[in-house]
């Protein structure tokens, strides 16, 4: 089967890495990093990864461009 | 320790200063377009989000919140990661269609000046308390760092620097959809400048004040309940609403909106902005726990909104002081100039220019110019108001969430725009309405009510005490959600009228337009009907700009090309003037006929380009479909036969290869056009055969330069197809192919067949013609002989009438066979046409049948013309008489000495039959199919060219007549030559 064209891989690519960030920030799942004791960059460190997977998200898009 | 007012002042002048001079250098061109147009510029400009309560309020909102106050930078990064789904296809549309706002953006989907009004309107009511936010911001950051200082003083002073730099470098180019280049380098140095302000704040507040990571993780840990602070509130309060909020403002914002798309230089600066930017204020946001905790350990006497400034004071140096007030003055500064560029805009667009229209004896561009420097100058005065009115109880963060509640009433709107085509004007504004309503009356109005009614922010959700401690999630919550349900509701139950221009022109395509036609006829036209509402000026200078975007020439006249001039004059119409007034203008001066049908041949060719210029390529059977489709269309382009298609409107839709050849006359200029319009002879020639009602077929005979050439036309009407919709079955039907051939060559090749037969027939007859001649001649001679011995002059009379009569003989012989040879030789080279004129068969069989007789074979046979007198046929009569030479001649030829060969004609019906019988041997059956073709014979080589029976059905053909062979083996031969008739 065909790759879809790219206009199509990098929707795909940016709902995958908005899926991530959502479970990471938006769902109880926040509950892991907001817990008592936890250091104080972990959320930093977090939204790093998250950046990280956009950078790949946007190359990755590119890269099947050309 | 304070600082001197006059240190802060002259920083924050000189900060001021080299923001202008950033700007101007870049719109002189001493910054390298190069990194002035690099994707991260764009992307720094895009850090104008964090303002000034980014700036100094994250601490005081993650003093109250905890880690809550993330949620504004992380609802942004959402929206980041999402730039292939909302952000690129918003860009698409602003860049295609000119346009510069959220309000533009909205008419141009729901269509209507109540549209962008409302959105206008809203936006100025949900922006304006933000203004003073941010002059509030700089008032105060200046009272935090120094004394003496007089607010109002610090405010006007601000306000006056921010217009003057928006004027500058924000208007100055009447056209809104022109860039200002300088505008958004500014932008992007001041959010670096925020960016190191904030990262020197933080470093000191590490180093500075904790010895170090390690010393102030030690603090941490030492006072659990400052990181308790930070992380409770995350797991205790709402969090969503906050996600939201900041998801929908990082490009719903009026500042955010004109970086991302009006100023944006392309997609290449998004796809860096997706991650750039989250990246930009990952950093930003990182030195507030730091600085939140010096200023805990510190306790300055500020505000924990302004720790930023005031933990520098502990400082020994003024400079990390002067530095942090300067990023406070930059984030302010960039939010205050972007807001009020956007709101001008948006406010000339859709609220001054319906209101008061230009007019055709001003100039246009200055008008457009100084109106927008006006309303800048209205807006920042308007923020200035609210500053003095506006509580001071108010947080920063407070406020700016007011504001951001407000931008959040778009999303669903927005999403009818990308996602939902049937989402219709009624429902956008029944939603928004809605929304407005739940908003102004649960955080707006609480803002002007007085102390004594409890905490302004608080409203309706502290009454209910359904979310405690959340003053935002119940407003945000209720109103986005009855905007949402009013919005689906009223589009699902109350969907746009079939045919109306709201549900046309979107859910049809985006107004492919295809089916309309101009009732302009040319560019100058179109110049001439803008005058009387742009003035002249402004007139020529539009449509001259869309005639060089589309590279079309002054003197185009087909209506597809017109109608795109059209669509492209109102597009950069909507960039100077917003896309209502554009429309308006252009739908009065512009119009459309309203009795043209559709043109076939604009909807073929849209169809191509936007199949061209897919987006998404086709898949499955629709890529396999138009496969066939363009594999149909080469067949037709290779037809060795020119072929031109045309539409109902007797436009060209199809003018093949073939086509090009034959007229000189490209398909590029040819498609599109009326076929009566194509240049001569060809307009006229195809036009007229267009439309002649029951003509399917005609040779034409066509001057071009000094040639002629033949042609046969061929046409056939196209009818719909059973299967087609209504809509394409409108558009095929009524239209007509024609085939036309080019029988130049053929024509000039029979011709020089025919002559070749009668030079070989009188070959033939030459040495027949040399005995009839010798005959007279050897009379005349003997005659002459004896002449002068006569004396008797009736004697010599008479000799002399003999003479005479001789000569007579032999000039009848010569006069015939030179008839014969020359008839058709003046065809040679081109003009091999039919001489038609009605004509007596018999009389025409007899010249034939005199020529025959010359032939020696011939004298042996007896030839008889039984033809009656009276029957007439109408064509050439030297080539129907070269006919029955050649057919006597075979007839003669396949007799035996004293046979007979009689020619005889009967009328059938419209026709007549002329038969030419023989008594020879007949034709064997094994190859009476081929005694037509060329070079067929069965005489020895030297006796027959094959040529003369090929030629026969050629002339007959060529008279609309038929050949019948009927011959029985010894029993003879009869060829019936069939004419249409002639009444006599």
């Amino acid at each position: 089967m065909a790759l879809p064209p790219n206009g199509d891989r990098s929707r795909d690519l940016s709902l995958l890495v908005f899926g991530i960030a959502v479970l990471v920030f938006a769902t109880p799942l926040r509950l892991l990093w907001a817990q008592e004791g936890r250091p104080w960059y972990v959320p930093f460190v977090l939204w790093l990864v998250v950046s990280l997977l956009a950078v790949w998200a946007a190359r990755a898009s590119k890269a099947h461009e050309t | 320790m304070r600082l001197e007012l006059a240190l802060l002042f002259g920083a924050g002048v000189g900060y001021l200063v080299v923001l202008f001079l950033v700007a101007y250098a870049t719109e002189r061109g001493f910054v390298p377009a190069r990194l002035a147009r690099h994707p991260m510029i764009s992307t720094l400009a895009l850090g104008v989000y964090a303002s000034s309560w980014s700036f100094n309020g994250s601490v005081g909102f993650a003093k109250l919140e905890g880690y809550r106050f993330l949620a504004i930078y992380l609802g942004v990064t959402l929206a980041c990661i999402l730039t292939p789904v909302i952000w690129k296809p918003v860009l698409r549309l602003t860049q295609e269609y000119q346009l510069t706002s959220l309000a533009d953006l909205f008419v141009f989907r729901y269509r209507g000046r109540a549209v962008g009004v409302l959105v206008t309107l809203f936006m100025l009511a949900g922006s304006v308390p933000y203004l003073a936010l941010e002059i509030r911001a700089i008032t105060e950051s200046v009272s935090v760092l120094a004394h003496g200082a007089k607010p109002i003083v610090i405010a006007l002073g601000f306000c006056a620097t921010v217009t003057l730099f928006a004027i500058l470098f924000g208007a100055r180019h009447p056209a809104q959809r022109d860039r200002h280049q300088g505008l958004v380098v500014a932008i992007a140095f001041e959010s670096v400048v925020k960016l190191v302000a904030l990262l020197g704040v933080g470093a000191f507040a590490v180093f500075g004040v904790f010895q170090g990571f390690g010393d102030m993780n030690r603090w941490a840990l030492e006072h659990p309940e400052a990181l308790e602070a930070l992380h409770r509130p995350v797991r205790d309060a709402p969090w969503g609403t906050l996600l939201l909020l900041s998801f929908a403002a990082a490009f719903l914002l009026p500042r955010q909106f004109h970086v991302a798309f009006a100023e944006s230089p392309g997609p290449k600066a998004l796809t860096a902005s997706s991650w750039g930017l989250p990246t930009y204020l990952l950093l930003l946001s990182l030195p507030i726990v730091p600085i939140l905790w010096a200023g805990t350990l510190l306790k300055p006497d500020a505000n924990p909104e302004y720790y930023v400034l005031g933990i520098t004071l502990a400082g020994s140096s003024n400079a990390l002081s002067v530095l942090a007030f300067v990023g406070g003055l930059s984030a302010a500064s960039g939010a205050v100039i972007l807001t009020t560029l956007a709101l001008a805009s948006m406010s000339l667009n859709h609220l001054l220019l319906p209101l008061r229209p230009p007019r055709q004896d001003r100039d246009l561009y200055a008008w457009l110019l100084w109106a927008r420097r006006a309303l800048i100058v209205v807006i920042i005065l308007s923020g200035f108001g609210c500053f003095l009115l506006l509580d001071k109880r108010l947080g920063l963060a407070e406020l700016g969430l007011i504001s951001f509640a407000a931008v959040a009433q778009f999303l669903p709107g927005l999403s009818g725009v990308l996602f939902w085509p049937r989402a219709t004007r009624a429902g956008f504004v029944a939603g928004l309405c809605a929304g407005i309503a739940v908003w102004a009356v649960m955080l707006a109005f609480p803002l002007l009510l007085p102390a004594s009614f409890g905490s302004p922010s608080g409203g309706l959700n502290e009454q209910l005490q359904l979310l405690p401690g959340d003053p935002w999630s119940l407003p945000t919550l209720l109103s986005l959600s009855i905007n949402g349900l009013l919005f689906v509701g009223v589009s699902t139950l109350w969907p746009a009228a079939a045919g109306s221009l709201e549900r046309d022109s979107w859910m049809e395509g985006k107004r492919d337009g295809a089916a309309r036609i101009v009732a302009a006829s040319s560019p100058a036209e179109f110049r001439m009907r803008l005058v009387s509402i742009l003035g002249e000026d402004a007139a020529e200078a539009e449509v001259q700009r869309a005639l060089r975007d589309l590279t079309m020439r002054l003197d185009e006249g087909r209506p597809a090309e017109l109608l795109q001039l059209r669509d492209r004059i109102e597009r950069n119409l909507s960039g100077l003037m917003g896309p209502v007034l554009a429309r308006m203008v252009v739908d009065d001066s512009l119009r459309m006929d309203a009795n043209a049908r559709t043109a076939l041949a604009d909807q073929l060719r849209l169809l191509e380009q936007r199949l061209r210029e897919a987006r998404v390529p086709l898949q499955g059977a629709a890529a396999e479909l138009e496969a066939f489709g363009r594999y149909f269309r080469q067949i037709l382009e290779d037809l060795p036969q020119g072929v031109c298609a045309l539409g109902a409107d007797t436009d060209v839709v199809i003018w093949n290869r073939a086509m090009v050849g034959l007229t000189s006359v490209n398909a590029a200029d040819a498609v599109g056009m009326l076929i009566g319009a194509l240049p001569a002879p060809w307009g006229k020639l195809l036009g007229g055969f267009a439309s002649q009602a029951a003509v399917t077929g005609r040779e034409q005979r066509v001057r071009i330069g000094d040639h002629e050439r033949f042609l046969q036309l061929y046409r056939s009407r196209l009818e719909a197809a059973p299967h087609a919709g209504e809509h394409l079955a409108s558009h095929l039907a009524g239209g007509q192919v024609i085939l036309v051939e080019d029988l130049t060559d053929s024509k000039l090749l029979q011709a020089q067949l025919a002559h070749q037969d009668r030079l070989a027939s009188v070959g033939r007859l030459a040495a027949g013609v040399a005995h009839e001649i010798g005959n007279p001649l050897t009379g005349i001679a003997c005659i002459a002989q004896n002449l002068p011995f006569d004396m008797d002059p009736a004697v010599v009379e008479e000799r002399a009438g003999l003479i005479v009569e001789q000569t007579r003989r032999i000039d009848r012989i010569v006069r015939s066979l030179v008839s014969f040879s020359h008839a058709g030789a003046e065809a040679l080279p081109l003009q091999a046409s039919l001489a038609v004129a009605p004509f007596e068969v018999r009389s025409a069989v007899e010249d034939a049948m005199s020529l025959v007789r010359l032939s020696r074979k011939a004298r042996g046979v007896e030839c008889t013309n039984l033809c009656s007198a009276g029957q007439l046929v109408e064509g050439d009569r030297h080539k129907l008489t070269q006919v029955f030479v050649n057919l006597l001649t075979n007839a003669c030829d396949a007799s035996k000495a004293g046979a007979k060969v009689e020619v005889s004609v009967r009328p059938d019906g419209s026709w007549l039959r002329i038969d030419v019988s023989d008594t020879g041997e007949g034709i064997p059956e094994s190859i009476r199919d081929r005694i037509f073709d060329p070079f067929f014979t069965t005489k020895l080589p030297g006796e027959g060219t094959g040529l003369g029976l090929s030629l026969v059905y050629s002339i007959v053909r060529e008279h609309h007549g038929s050949v019948e062979v009927t011959s029985a083996d010894g029993a003879g031969t009869t060829l019936t030559v069939v004419l249409p008739r002639v009444a006599s």
